[in-house]
């Protein structure tokens, strides 16, 4: 070593100098020095040294959702239930908090995402009524279906039990152009026993919202319970949101064939697990400068509605911590790949334009590390649980045109020749 | 010391310009490649200032040279002395857009003599092989989803260089002197790969590509040299050499390589027609071909090298004489192309001395103006433009 370095520094002093400008009219086929192609190889699941995936679905559920549907389609058939167990027995009036008398008026309150809601383009030619029952059963918001009220307890009548009619609201006269996107339910009846009622069994058993108009698609992105309570000589208005709530489909979300899905309720993710090749085509990957990496989907047909996407949404892919094949669906998650999040755009899908989930970082750190030989990466929607609506793509058991896969682009090492 | 510029330094300035003028423009040819790319690089003058300007007429050169190509001429030198020399070059590449140009410099030589009674003894570092070359370059990455313009930088810093230790001993007007020593070097090769930007930010921003590998080298060489002077009018001097097979190491491979290295012979002699003028001439020829075998990229040949100038010793400024030298000089490359023919190096060359404090400081400014290959023949053409400036210190 000393005098590898004696030679060098006595080389510096009298033999190398120095080249201060470079000479730039040179072909890359005949420069000097040496280098090696940077090139694109695309490995599709079977050319792996081996690949395996999965689909977990249960990551987020209509109970856990940002939005309710309520619906009335051919093909879906959705109700809102809710329930309000923060009902106040006083109020503050004149900054003094004072007994409620009474409720002399209740509604509920629903803003409608008309963007994503489902409407007719010319007035109702059917009545259009959006009705809330009250519920002759309670339910679970996360384990509440068509069929049952809470795990292992079926509803009486699938849809919810639905108890007494607690207000209408006809709407036949609306379209789509001037649906407005707060809808206010009038309910009737003995208001304040009712509201009463609620208050003193903490909201249960909880009420429905139920649509009867074909074709009409509410997505519901915000409930709130309004009463006009009396005390001490005056009406106060008092604003509840639900304490709970979810919303129960008809027909369920389609079980998982040998496809990879994203999104949908309950939210679906895509886990794989996958051992990159050490060289391909005599091209050596391991210890290769990795330019770019990207995970490719490739999407197969638009799902049946209405379970297809309907609106654009994101997807994002994170490493996993654990093989998701042999510790299921809670094998801890890591960092996500990339900072951003890849668009699912249905448009896109339907054409067959594959989702690429950049992952240079995670291919980069195989090339450079010899010990690390699987990768477990994971894909979901983000948000997730944003929408009713999923995905479908080829899985490592597809047509080799629908693997899922990897591009590269990829410098191998120089191979630096002797003179 | 300098304040001004003195006006031969003013000519000499000006030589470079009309010189750079009067190398024309070749016709556009194939690319070409630099002589310092080739083979173990390009040898490089072990001339300094005073016999580079003489057309490297360093063997056998009266009054003294740093050059010490023959060991013997160790006795050239009346006192202790110690200098410098330092190379720039600039360097004209033909081209197929044209030509291009490059510059470089290179600490030429570092040398010490000390004579101790009839002996004298010396001690010098020198550049033998130049392998510097940088070359950048624009080229596009052609993908099934886009393209991606890059620069590729391919640069290359390094050479082979030599110490070496040398005792002559005068006997009459002979000098008998033997030489030698290490000889090392170690190149730095490094290949970058930079990917433009997409300004829409469609495309992703590819990882740049760098990588690098270091290559030693490392031999040994003994020279023996005679001299002969005849009362400092006339001086003849030769020398034999004979040098180690080279090994090179390249570190991150592990890959070895052993070259042979040449077998080299000069002869030079001076001799002064009149108290002012000087005429110089050497020769040599270096056995390249030994290393034939050992190179699979380029053709490897033995080399015959000669220069020849004159010394005129009229001008003065104050005391100092100003010596005003001329000369010529050519040497074959050993390294070409393989499947073309051997390259020839020619220049014309011109320079002067600045001696001060009594002698006690000398300057020696020499320039070049010349040519190496011919792109049809050789498979590479470089015209340039070279100085020296050797600066020593001397004492009586």
């Amino acid at each position: 070593m000393i005098r590898l370095r004696a030679a060098v520094i006595l080389s510096l002093l009298a033999g190398s100098g120095c080249t201060e400008d470079a000479i730039t009219d040179v072909s890359p086929e005949d420069a000097p020095g040496s280098s090696q192609p940077t090139v694109e190889i695309e490995l599709r699941a079977d050319d792996f040294v081996s690949f395996e995936d999965t689909t977990y679905v249960g990551y987020a559920i209509p109970g856990a959702a940002p939005f309710t549907i309520v619906a009335d389609q051919t093909g879906l058939d959705s109700r809102w239930l809710g329930r309000f167990s923060t009902i106040p027995d006083s109020v503050r009036v004149d900054s003094l908090q004072v007994p409620i008398d009474s409720f002399v008026a209740a509604a509920l309150r629903l803003v409608v995402d008309t963007v994503l809601s489902v409407l007719p383009d010319s007035a109702f030619a059917d009545p259009f009524l959006l009705s809330a029952f009250s519920l002759d059963r309670s339910f679970v918001e996360r384990e509440a279906t068509w069929t049952e009220a809470s795990a292992g307890v079926p509803w009486t009548t699938p849809g919810g039990d639905l108890g007494a009619l607690l207000g209408t609201l006809s709407l036949d006269t609306l379209t789509a152009e001037i649906f407005p996107d707060t809808i206010i339910i009038p309910l009737s009846g003995n208001i304040d026993s009712l509201v009463a009622a609620w208050r003193a069994a903490e909201g249960e058993p909880g009420l429905a919202l139920s649509v009867e108009a074909r074709g009409v698609v509410l997505q519901v992105s915000a409930t709130a319970l309004l009463l006009d309570a009396a005390a001490s000589d005056t009406t106060v208005d008092v604003a509840r949101s639900p304490t709970s709530q979810t919303f129960i489909f008809d027909p369920p979300t389609p079980a998982v064939g040998l496809t990879l899905r994203l999104g949908g309720l309950p939210a679906a993710r895509a886990y794989m697990r996958f051992q990159i090749p050490e060289s391909v085509a005599g091209l050596d990957l391991r210890g290769a400068v990795i330019n770019d990496a990207v995970l490719l989907l490739r999407p197969l047909g638009t799902p049946m509605d209405p379970f297809a996407l309907a609106q654009s949404t994101a997807a994002s892919a994170f490493e996993l911590t654990g093989n998701p094949l042999t510790e299921g669906e809670k094998v801890p998650i890591g960092a996500n790949l990339s900072l951003g999040a890849e668009p699912l755009d249905p448009d896109s899908l339907a054409v067959g334009v594959s989702v690429e989930f950049p992952a240079t970082a995670l291919i980069q750190q195989w090339a450079s590390n010899d010990t690390i030989q699987f990768l477990n990466v994971g894909l979901r929607t983000v948000p997730e649980g944003s929408t009713l609506g999923r995905w479908e793509f080829g899985s490592s058991e597809s047509l080799p045109a629908f693997q899922p896969g990897l591009r590269l682009i990829v410098t191998p090492p120089t191979d630096f020749e002797l003179p | 010391m300098m304040n001004t510029p003195h006006p031969l330094a003013l000519l000499t300035v000006s030589a470079f310009g009309i010189g750079l003028a009067l190398i024309g423009s070749p016709a556009a040819l194939p690319a070409q490649v630099p002589a310092t790319s080739l083979g173990l690089g390009a040898p490089v003058a072990r001339t300094d200032g005073r016999a580079a300007a003489l057309g490297g007429a360093g063997v056998g050169l009266l009054g003294g040279s740093l050059t010490l190509l023959s060991p013997a001429d160790l006795t050239g030198h009346t006192g202790n002395v110690i200098g410098l020399s330092l190379n720039p070059e600039s360097i004209t590449l033909v081209t197929a857009g044209g030509e291009d140009q490059a510059k470089r410099s290179r600490i030429g030589l570092m040398q010490a003599v000390v004579p101790i009674g009839q002996w004298v003894v010396g001690v010098g570092l020198r550049s033998e092989l130049d392998q510097d070359f940088l070359v950048v370059f624009p080229d596009t990455l052609d993908t099934s989803f886009g393209r991606f313009p890059f620069e590729e930088r391919r640069e290359q810093d390094g050479g082979v260089s030599s110490l070496e230790l040398s005792l002559a001993r005068r006997v009459g007007p002979l000098t008998v002197a033997v030489a030698g020593g290490p000889i090392f070097g170690a190149v730095r090769q490094v290949v970058s790969r930079r990917f433009e930007v997409d300004p829409t930010g469609i495309l992703p921003t590819l990882t740049p590509v760098e990588d690098f590998a270091k290559l030693t080298y490392a031999s040994s060489r003994v020279r023996g040299g005679l001299s002969f002077e005849a009362a400092d009018r006339f001086r003849l001097s030769g020398m034999v050499g004979w040098t180690a097979a080279l090994e090179a190491d390249q570190q991150e491979t592990g890959l070895t390589q052993e070259y042979q290295m040449p077998i080299e012979v000069a002869v030079g002699g001076s001799a002064r027609l009149s108290p002012e003028l000087l005429l110089a001439a050497s020769g040599g020829w270096i056995q390249w071909s030994r290393a034939k075998g050992d190179f699979n990229s380029v053709g490897v040949a033995s080399v015959s090298w000669g220069g020849g100038g004159i010394e005129w010793s009229r001008l003065t400024l104050g005391s100092a004489s100003v010596p005003l030298r001329l000369g010529y000089r050519f040497a074959d490359l050993p390294f070409f192309p393989r499947g073309k023919q051997q390259a020839r190096e020619t220049a014309f060359t011109f320079g002067l001395g600045l001696s001060t404090a009594g002698g006690k400081a000398v300057l020696d400014l020499s320039g070049e103006i010349g040519s190496r290959g011919d792109a049809a023949e050789s498979g590479f053409d470089e015209s340039f433009t070279g100085a020296a400036f050797t600066i020593s210190i001397r004492r009586p």
